[in-house]
């Protein structure tokens, strides 16, 4: 089907398949329709349409607060269209540049599940064909049992690979993670739809980075840290990594972090902030190459990196109150500009 | 010209920011390096509360998804898409007045109405 999009300064025209999200569709095309979660909740891809012309997927979406229905407006990450048709976004909109990688849909399968702590697993995927990403992107996952799609980071990196892996923690009444935590599901099938996000690493733009992530935003952190490596960025630039978690036994990934520690000692640092425990000396003793605050994350992070904010770039992922507190603290004790502070919001 | 007490100086401390009533529509104080600016309580983005926001020198950024302006001229910076509106705004007498003759609201392209 043919959308034409209309926006303040351009008309843009891409195709669509029946039961294919516009959104999907508009990015996968090159599109650059403005969003945020892709999940139905943010309300961003917010647009307007003719009555009749989309049919929306989900009509409990929380991101349908924001939607003034009277004037047709409607969430493009849920809706589908049923023919031929124009919508109108309120956004300037251009087309993904070059460097960007283009999102697309397919299949994968369950590989392996594992462990990570007692309420996080890290979750193994092949796909049917190779996805391109870079370190920080997120991709949406359903399955055909549980309707609707989420979004989790790439949890590591690397280029072209059919094989993906996504930390999942679980979610309290959610129903995709109930379904994975609930049995075995190596072999079940998935659809994927992905990349996307904003927040991730650009080798050649980026200098000096920060991460400061919370509890399995940490995955979004561990994939712009390989990506990081891959491309020998700490051969010249400084990466200062912040995990926040609650307690000791919230930790994983430290081995992994310690060895990136030990390839780059004087350019890389990693710190563990706890905020609702004291540290172990175990803790300390096991991990030797890594540092551990108490304290929430944001904050630790703010007076570690005093005197040092200068010309950084900030990746934040996690929960909507830790990321609100990294934000204020960058803008106001980092002083660091709006357009260096860079985070996908989603779950 | 309609000149309306919306508060008292020292009712917004340097860089912080404030909503208050003025007959019975809510209007935001900001105050800047340059002194005091009134405007509408919501973020002409996806109307996120601007009592949240962050002021620093003579800028003011939405912690939502980072929209920034200019608070003297309202003219948008960085991601920001659009102005922010202002009422014109004075200090006389230890009180902060704006010129209040309607409400100002941020009207969204209604192309085929």
């Amino acid at each position: 089907m043919k959308i034409n999009v209309q926006t303040p300064d351009r008309e843009i025209s891409f195709d669509c398949a029946g039961e294919e999200r516009l959104l999907h569709a508009a990015l996968r095309n090159g599109v650059a329709l403005p969003y945020e979660c892709a999940t139905g909740t943010c309300g961003i891809c917010k647009g307007r349409a003719e009555n009749d012309d989309v049919t929306a997927l989900w009509d409990d979406a929380p991101g349908n607060k924001f939607l003034n229905t009277k004037k047709g407006e409607f969430l493009l990450c849920q809706a589908v269209p049923n023919g031929d048709c124009t919508l109108r976004v309120s956004s300037s909109v251009g087309l993904m540049s070059k460097d960007q990688f283009l999102p697309g849909a397919c299949k994968g399968k369950v590989k392996q599940v594992g462990d990570l702590t007692n309420d996080t697993k890290l979750l193994e995927i092949r796909t049917d064909q190779p996805i391109s990403y870079n370190g920080g992107q997120f991709v949406l996952v359903k399955t055909p049992e549980v309707s609707g799609y989420r979004a989790y980071s790439f949890a590591g990196y690397e280029p072209s690979t059919n094989s993906l892996k996504l930390i999942i923690r679980k979610k309290p009444d959610g129903r995709l993670t109930d379904w994975l935590f609930g049995k075995d599901r190596t072999g079940s099938e998935l659809d994927l739809f992905g990349p996307l996000g904003i927040a991730s690493l650009c080798p050649g733009t980026h200098g000096n980075i920060m991460c400061i992530a919370g509890g399995s935003g940490i995955s979004a952190t561990m994939s712009i840290l390989e990506h990081a490596a891959a491309t020998s960025h700490f051969n010249r630039f400084r990466g200062d990594i912040f995990f926040g978690v609650r307690t000791a036994e919230d930790t994983y990934l430290l081995e992994e972090f310690s060895r990136y520690v030990s390839s780059y000692p004087s350019r890389l640092r990693v710190t563990i902030a706890l905020s609702d425990s004291d540290i172990p000396s175990s803790l300390r003793d096991a991990f030797p190459k890594i540092n551990f605050e108490t304290g929430f994350v944001h904050e630790v992070a703010g007076r570690s990196m005093e005197n040092a904010f200068d010309g950084v770039t900030a990746f934040l992922a996690g929960p909507p109150p830790m990321v609100d507190g990294a934000i204020r603290m960058l803008l106001i004790k980092g002083r660091v500009p709006a357009t260096s502070i860079l985070y996908d919001k989603f779950g | 010209m309609s000149w309306k007490h919306v508060c008292n100086v020292d009712d917004v401390g340097e860089l912080e920011v404030a909503e208050f009533e003025v007959e019975g529509v809510k209007i935001v104080i900001a105050r800047s390096s340059e002194g005091y600016h009134g405007l509408p309580p919501s973020c002409p983005h996806m109307e996120q509360t601007l009592v949240d926001a962050v002021v620093q020198d003579c800028t003011m950024t939405c912690t939502k998804h980072l929209w920034q302006w200019n608070l003297q001229s309202g003219a948008p910076m960085g991601l920001a898409e659009m102005p922010l509106k202002l009422y014109e705004t004075k200090v006389s007498d230890g009180s902060v007045l704006i010129n209040f003759e309607q409400e100002l609201e941020y009207e969204f392209e209604d192309s085929d109405e």
